[in-house]
């Protein structure tokens, strides 16, 4: 299977993200105004400009000029002028920053996708000619229109770089090419660009009555407050229960490594709030969360041999990564901003891994109770995991693997589907034991509730703690005082 | 594409190919510990994934079995091994000039870049 210009679009949206991952840290954006940074604004400003030519003379084959035609013109031409601004001394590029390096890939991408479409037509006396059956729909009206909104997308993405590195005199140019690529929006575009472009995004519409079920998507924010923190692990943990059997080999490869983070998280969490029960004389919800810890290693142990056995899969790399892998990870690094002594906490080969001391992760018995709960929230994602991996193995999944993949499967899909069935049973056994540690952090409150009124906030205590009936659950989303929000659901 | 510049980019791949393992390994090695998946999980997820691209590659596939896989010289530890392997893989898209090798290519560098990102 040949590479498609899809194929190119996507890999080249991904180098565009990994751009933005570079560019948004603090520590990192000095990398826009680097002297490689600033040469490849100008590179990338060129291949956007030589797509907006070819748009702009439809490819060679147009007879008459369109107003479409007339902007990807006018485009083309600031692009070129964004270029020129930013073209340096180009006889001495020096190695790429990382930054750098993903724009590069970026364009690289673009270039050899705007190769395949040109590849349809040849030069002929009078400009390009079209070639093949597919030239007559690259050079569409509709087809144009999708262009130039790529364009412009990328244009604005490259905007932000340079506004970053502090190219006033860049930003100038590359804000008018954009003004000109952007769809002018009359009824007729917008009908064109949805016939142009099935984004993935049609198949969740469809499934619009089960998503409304699901809480609203609480993106994960720097420094972050604990409630939002916790309100966000219970939302990422229903979008990942509802996300089902992963599209790709390599979602579900990932998806058995940051399980294994959430499992050891969860059990280092554990270990913490049992030496704060033992500190506050709640023998009970020590023993129960001794039990839960116990099968949280355990279920650590399983995952480590799911990942290992994705190690020996081959996944092909036409296989993007779904969804739900940002919910598993904002849910592994929510879960660790928890534990671990850095508020900007992430996995990553140099992480932190001090950890905060027990009474500051759980001053008092209602904390300890709400961390137990994202703790057994958390523990809902093994658990979903393995039961939609357990049922996709069954319905011959994963896809997307290489053909030397496809055989290493075979010969482990037996033990595979051992992994995630152990994975989910000790996934569940924790769950209980989980569940038995809440209920006695519950029962101690009820008999010791002076241990409670002597805090500042007994009401909310109590509301939290779940001991005000079921209707309370319902006020989860409503109010944003505290106690409202802690309720468990 | 000329015979060499195919050589200059099997070799290239090769050369990625080869630090990509050597992280892996070291990454694997860490992971015997427990309760250190969340400082070596994605190093290693991230190599085998790019690992996984490049050998999606037309010019990769024909190399592994014949060739010996080549090092070079690198700068030290895990980070200097991701430079090198993004150094390596950068060129090798530069090199690529079937659209196939170019997306494999291109597909890895996605997965060097985060993997760059997990050893920081």
């Amino acid at each position: 299977m040949g590479a498609t210009f899809g194929d190119l679009i996507a890999v080249a949206d991904v180098h565009w993200a990994e751009t933005m991952e570079w560019l948004e840290p603090l520590e990192l954006s000095w990398q826009a105004g680097e002297r490689s940074t600033i040469s490849e604004l100008g590179q990338t400003a060129l291949v956007l400009a030589r797509y907006a030519e070819r748009v702009g003379t439809g490819f060679g084959a147009q007879e008459r000029e369109t107003a479409a035609a007339r902007r990807a013109r006018l485009c083309a031409a600031s692009l070129r002028e964004t270029a020129s601004v930013l073209q340096g001394d180009e006889e001495s590029v020096p190695e790429r920053c990382e930054l750098a390096r993903s724009l590069f890939m970026a364009r690289q991408a673009l270039g050899c996708g705007l190769d395949l479409l040109s590849a349809h037509f040849e030069v002929g006396e009078r400009g390009l000619l079209p070639t093949t059956a597919q030239s007559e729909v690259i050079a569409s009206p509709s087809s144009t229109e999708w262009l130039l909104t790529a364009v412009d997308g990328y244009a604005s993405q490259l905007l932000r770089v340079v506004e970053k590195a502090g190219r006033t005199d860049a930003v100038a140019k590359l804000s008018e090419a954009i003004l000109h690529a952007k769809p002018k929006r009359s009824p007729e575009d917008q009908g064109l660009r949805a016939t142009t472009m099935p984004e993935p995004r049609a198949a969740l519409e469809a499934g619009a009555d089960e998503i409304e079920l699901l809480p609203e998507r609480i993106p994960l924010r720097g420094g972050e407050g604990r409630e939002r923190a916790l309100t966000g692990i219970r939302a990422n943990v229903q979008w990942l229960e509802a996300s089902g059997v992963p599209q790709s080999a390599r979602t579900w490869r990932s998806l058995a490594t940051s399980t294994l983070m959430t499992s050891e998280i969860s059990g280092q969490i554990l270990r913490l709030l049992m030496a704060r029960c033992r500190r506050l004389d709640l023998p009970e919800a020590t023993d129960a969360l001794a039990e839960a810890e116990m099968a949280v290693g355990e279920l650590a142990d399983k995952w480590t041999g799911v990942t290992a056995v994705w190690r020996e899969v081959s996944c092909d790399r036409r296989s993007q990564l779904d969804q739900m892998m940002s919910d598993a990870g904002e849910l592994v690094v929510r879960l660790g901003r928890l534990v671990y002594a850095d508020r900007e906490w992430r996995p990553s080969a140099n992480a932190v891994t001090k950890l905060v001391r027990p009474q500051v992760l759980a001053p008092e018995a209602v904390d300890v109770y709400m961390i137990t709960r994202a703790v057994e929230d958390a523990i809902k994602a093994p658990v979903a995991v393995a039961s939609n991996a357990l049922a996709g193995l069954k319905s011959g999944q994963p896809t997307g693997l290489t053909p030397q993949g496809e055989n290493q499967m075979k010969l482990r899909h037996e033990r595979l589907y051992r992994g995630y069935l152990q994975a989910r049973n000790t996934a569940a056994e924790a769950q209980q034991a989980l569940g038995r540690a809440t209920q006695f952090l519950v029962s101690a409150d009820e008999r010791r509730p002076g241990r409670l009124a002597a805090e500042s906030f007994p009401f909310q205590a109590r509301e939290a703690l779940g001991l005000t009936g079921p209707e309370a659950t319902r006020t989860r989303s409503r109010g944003p005082g505290k106690g409202a929000r802690l309720t468990p659901g | 594409m000329t015979n060499s510049t195919t050589r200059e980019l099997r070799s290239e791949l090769s050369i990625a190919a080869g630090l990509l393992k050597k992280l892996q390994a070291m990454a694997r090695t860490e992971l015997k510990t427990p309760g250190n998946s969340m400082r070596w999980g994605p190093v290693d997820l991230e190599a085998t994934n790019a690992l996984d691209s490049l050998s999606t590659a037309p010019t990769f596939s024909k190399s592994v079995e014949q060739e010996q896989e080549q090092e070079r010289e690198c700068r030290a530890g895990a980070g200097g091994l991701a430079a090198e392997v993004a150094a390596s893989v950068e060129k090798a898209v530069d090199l690529a000039q079937d659209p196939e090798d170019k997306l494999a290519c291109l597909d890895a560098a996605v997965h060097v870049s985060r993997l760059q990102r997990a050893l920081l």
